[in-house]
């Protein structure tokens, strides 16, 4: 009888194989590693927003002027309206912050006024998908 | 006298085999070490960052329910410790809350939360590699008087023993709504 050994091609194929076999384990390291970097994007995005949200809404209410304010007017250290108060935003320019302030009017008085923040962030630090958080308040208007 | 026909490996084919095995062996443990210590890098990171959401949450949830004393004043701070009054809906009281940095042995912090005269619990255990704080204060002019707008700036830089390397640098201003609107 004679004794074949295995074949280049065998063992390549062997090999493949208990690549592809393999192949999702790692992919599992990599993935849970990406999950833990698209959580502290939303981590801070979250942030982000509160603190534009809190500083925004400690206003008196008859400051909170209706309208859309872009991500161009809302920088660090820019005014906020026309208003002396400013922004202060903690977080770097990667977090890209919108908000838009609406009366709700009954009666023609301003009873409420609802203030939306979205926060434009990266999906992982240093990617190009943008991912969009967005938060709404309604406040009261305290001298009625 | 039976002769087998069977020949066993040669010396070439057994080296060949083991090289090919040693080869393939080692391209799956260096991409397995790789990987898991990627993994175990991420899996430092996001125990950091939980510590410090849950710290941050907590800290700005009191904040947003802080009211002034009647003196006017919101929070007293030093270096290692904060104290501001909270309304406390469920009891309709305003009661003090105390947040105390606690150095550790190894260098590193406790964050403490502690509630009038109750005990102080841990809301961080030795993840704190470094922090400050600092109470801003706005005098933003309107009309006749100006108004006030206080907040507190937070630093934090999460570190711990068991994750050397691994850091998790974190900051934001919080603003006690409720105090603002007590001009």
């Amino acid at each position: 009888m004679k004794n074949k050994g295995l074949s280049l091609v065998e063992i390549t194929i062997s090999m493949a194989i208990m690549i592809i076999v393999m192949l999702p384990a790692f992919l599992t390291f990599s993935s849970g590693n990406q999950n833990i970097q698209m959580t502290e994007s939303e981590f801070r995005a979250h942030s982000a927003a509160l603190e534009l949200m809190e500083q925004t809404i400690s206003l008196p209410f008859d400051m909170l002027k209706a309208g859309f304010y872009s991500e161009e007017e809302i920088k660090n250290g820019a005014k906020f309206a026309d208003t002396d108060a400013m922004y202060h935003l903690s977080f770097d320019d990667d977090y890209k912050l919108s908000m838009n302030i609406e009366d709700i009017i009954k009666n023609n008085r301003i009873y409420f006024k609802k203030v939306s923040v979205t926060v434009k962030y990266p999906l992982t630090k240093n990617s190009n998908q943008m991912k969009n958080f967005n938060i709404k308040v309604i406040i009261n208007n305290d001298n009625i | 006298m039976i002769i087998s026909n069977k020949r066993a490996f040669t010396l070439v084919e057994i080296l060949v085999a083991s090289g090919v095995s040693v080869i393939f062996l080692g391209m799956v443990i260096t991409l397995f070490m790789g990987f898991s210590r990627t993994f175990s890098s991420g899996e430092g990171s996001a125990v950091l960052m939980q510590e410090c959401a849950l710290f941050v949450a907590r800290l700005r949830n009191d904040m947003n329910n802080g009211v002034k004393t009647t003196d006017g004043n919101f929070i007293t701070l030093d270096e290692n410790q904060i104290m501001f009054n909270v309304y406390d809906s469920e009891e309709g009281k305003v009661k003090p809350v105390i947040y105390t940095a606690v150095p550790q042995a190894n260098g590193y912090y406790n964050m403490t939360r502690r509630i009038a005269n109750g005990s102080a619990h841990n809301i961080v255990k030795g993840k704190i590699s470094s922090f400050s704080w600092n109470l801003m204060e706005e005098s933003i002019p309107t009309g006749a008087t100006p108004i006030k707008r206080i907040s507190l700036e937070l630093n934090l830089k999460m570190g711990t023993s068991d994750f050397k390397n691994k850091s998790f640098d974190f900051k934001t201003t919080i603003y006690p709504v409720r105090a603002n609107k007590m001009q």
